[in-house]
């Protein structure tokens, strides 16, 4: 039953070949014994699962139907749920019980769906490995020795596993794409405002974006369906009618051009990782697609302008956490300032506090134009990239990630080498565009991905290329072996 | 540098292309100049792992770097965390200067671009402040918000005293 996709367990549970709340035990019993060696879980709401398993079937026995009716997910640790602690990975928030739903658990709550708890993450998401959780590393499922890449790093090593079908992510710099692309996964992130934010714990607003990873694209377009919309919670929700994403699924990709940006094949990329994005693009062909060169020449600019712009707002937003009305308090405070001082630095991690110590001097008096303003200006140079680009193509095409899942513990003291493996997929959420990571091969036995790149609200184009493509190829259904049984 | 047979199967797509050039042909690669004082740096000062050297491979050759940089000070970084009100322990602020200065480093090769005549983005979609009538939408929930409080009392959130 865990080796079913979302998909499958839909037009299971419709067969009534099996319940939601049978499946439901099934999963909690597997997460029981196989998780203690993945960490991948904060929190399993086991009650509260098989409490929304019994409604989902009680919903079915009355006559509903909808897709994701009894289908099980978990969500990434920084959506808000009602009742259960939400830690966002931090000593901070380890207290915190959310007193709302965030309006991308409530829309999945009422489509149905039957949540199993809550999945680790990099601490306030800041992170490409998931080892600077509070609550201990993830392990990657295809090597317990490695990163799952983060900062959905629990997502992706608990659907990599098989402990559920699909999970929620969010992605500010790449943190849906690259855990997908390191564990084998389908990850999107979608347009910067397709999906609300409300809810969502705040790290760097202007580039935080809800998405999902599944186990093929189909599965993706059944949950951005349903995640998908505005909302008039959050003020940078767009309100742009939602496309029909499971319809597009099946159209051609004749006459598709993609767009090869010179710029993710330079030095720097694992050569073997360059040759499975170069066959990847090649099964495309065999499909109906059109290749050609482009440049995205301000790529490179990236990384600076997102190491301003994204400590900068999470130096504001986290400005919250002053030991007052929630989360932690430090003991004895002497006055209010060591109260402030002290909760802080005893409850944010270390890269939680490096990010906020960036963001707050680049934000201070007599820098702001020198560093967040002249971020903000580079960012428009590469959304014009991309502007100029999708005026020759449909979507881009490129490897996810430089290198392949790396040792936990590797780059712990080397924050600066960390923020570099990010450098292929910042770019999209400066721009705000949509970007999935899809399965394309192995090296020497780990999982690389590919990432697809398309104008503003065209996820559906993305899923539909995805999913030909999961057609074409059997990538995607490999599973790592010890996880299976 | 990328393998022969990289080159052939990536000539071979760009030769399919309308107007397509070589990837990776001579020197215009990858135009990272802007990083090659940071990864000099990275390369004289840090132990590094083997993903930055494959990365830094390509960034050899210029060692002018340190004049460019704006070292922060350790009183520049007590300075910082009053102001993020982050309590840092002789121990955190010798090792966050260093790992700061290394950020920023990273982050001062933005001034080699040219932003002349650019706009700040601010929003991907340009979209603007949504405004809303100005109504009340929430109910008042203080009794279940501050049952996740450390310390209240008669409804009020209780703080050391401010006032002697």
């Amino acid at each position: 039953m865990h080796m079913l996709t979302l998909a499958e367990i839909s037009r299971a549970l419709s067969a009534k070949e099996f319940s939601a709340e049978e499946l439901t035990r099934v999963l909690l019993t597997r997460i029981a014994q196989v998780d203690p060696q993945l960490n991948s879980f904060i929190t399993v709401t086991e009650a509260q699962a098989i409490e929304q398993a019994k409604a989902a079937d009680q919903r079915r026995a009355q006559g509903e139907t909808g897709a994701l009716l009894g289908a099980p997910i978990a969500h990434k640790d920084l959506f808000c749920t009602q009742g259960v602690r939400t830690s966002c990975g931090s000593k901070m928030l380890d207290n915190f019980i959310a007193p709302y739903n965030a309006t991308v658990v409530q829309k999945l709550a009422d489509a149905g769906v039957v949540s199993l708890g809550k999945l680790n993450m990099d601490e306030f998401a800041m992170g490409s490995a998931n080892e600077s959780s509070h609550y201990g590393p993830v392990r990657n499922p295809w090597d317990t020795s490695r990163i799952p890449g983060g900062s959905s790093g629990g997502s992706a090593a608990a659907v990599a596993a098989r402990l559920v079908p699909a999970a929620t992510g969010t992605d500010t710099g790449g943190s849906i794409r690259q855990p997908a692309a390191l564990t084998n996964l389908t990850g999107l992130k979608p347009t910067y405002g397709r999906i609300s934010r409300w809810g969502m714990i705040a790290y760097a607003s202007s580039l935080d974006q809800g998405g999902m990873l599944a186990r093929n694209a189909e599965d993706c377009a059944l949950l951005l369906q349903a995640m998908a919309g505005f909302d008039p919670k959050d003020s940078t929700s767009v309100d742009q009618p939602v496309d029909d994403y499971l319809a597009s699924l099946e159209k051609p990709l004749a006459g598709l051009r993609i767009g090869l940006p010179k710029e993710y094949f330079g030095e720097g990329l694992d050569s073997r990782i360059a040759d499975l994005t170069l066959k990847a693009v090649e099964e495309l062909k065999k499909l109906g697609a059109t290749v050609k060169e482009i440049s995205l020449p301000n790529m490179q600019h990236a990384i600076p302008a997102y190491y301003v712009i994204a400590p900068a707002e999470a130096s504001s937003n986290l400005s919250r956490y002053d030991g007052v009305r929630f989360g932690y308090r430090c003991e004895d405070p002497a006055d209010l300032t060591d109260l402030y001082k002290r909760s802080r630095a005893e409850g944010f991690g270390d890269e939680v506090r490096r990010r906020i110590m960036v963001g707050t001097y680049a934000l201070s008096a007599g820098y702001y134009d020198a560093y967040y303003l002249k971020a903000q200006r580079i960012r428009r140079l590469i959304k014009n990239d991309f502007m100029a680009a999708f005026n020759e193509v449909d979507v881009i095409l490129g490897p996810t990630t430089p290198s392949v899942a790396w040792k936990l513990g590797e780059k712990n003291n080397d924050p600066v080498a960390e923020y570099l493996m990010d450098i292929y997929t910042i770019t999209a959420n400066l721009a705000g565009v949509p970007g999935l990571s899809m399965p394309a091969g192995f090296v020497d036995g780990l999982p690389v991905g590919v990432q697809l790149l398309a104008p503003y609200f065209q996820e559906g184009r993305l899923l539909n290329i995805a999913h030909q493509y999961q057609k074409a190829t059997d990538w995607h259904t490999k599973a790592p072996t010890g996880f299976l049984e | 540098m990328a393998s022969d047979t990289l080159m052939k199967r990536v000539g071979k797509i760009a030769a399919d292309s309308n107007n397509g050039r070589d990837f990776g042909q001579g020197s215009d690669v990858l135009d990272c100049s802007f990083l090659w004082p940071f990864m000099a740096f990275l390369n004289a000062v840090l132990d590094r792992s083997r993903a930055v050297t494959r990365l830094s491979a390509l960034f050899y050759g210029q060692a002018d770097f340190l004049e460019n940089l704006m070292a922060l000070e350790r009183s520049d970084v007590e300075k910082i965390a009053h102001l993020a009100r982050l309590g840092l322990n002789e121990a955190d602020i010798e090792r966050t200067t260093g790992t700061l200065n290394d950020i920023l480093g990273l982050i001062d090769h933005m001034q080699a671009v040219n932003t002349d005549h650019v706009e700040p983005l601010a929003h991907p979609l340009e979209a603007v402040q949504r405004l809303r009538p100005d109504e009340v939408t929430e109910t008042n929930q203080r009794d279940a918000y501050q049952t996740i409080a450390p310390a209240v009392e008669n409804g009020l959130f209780l703080v050391p005293k401010v006032i002697e």
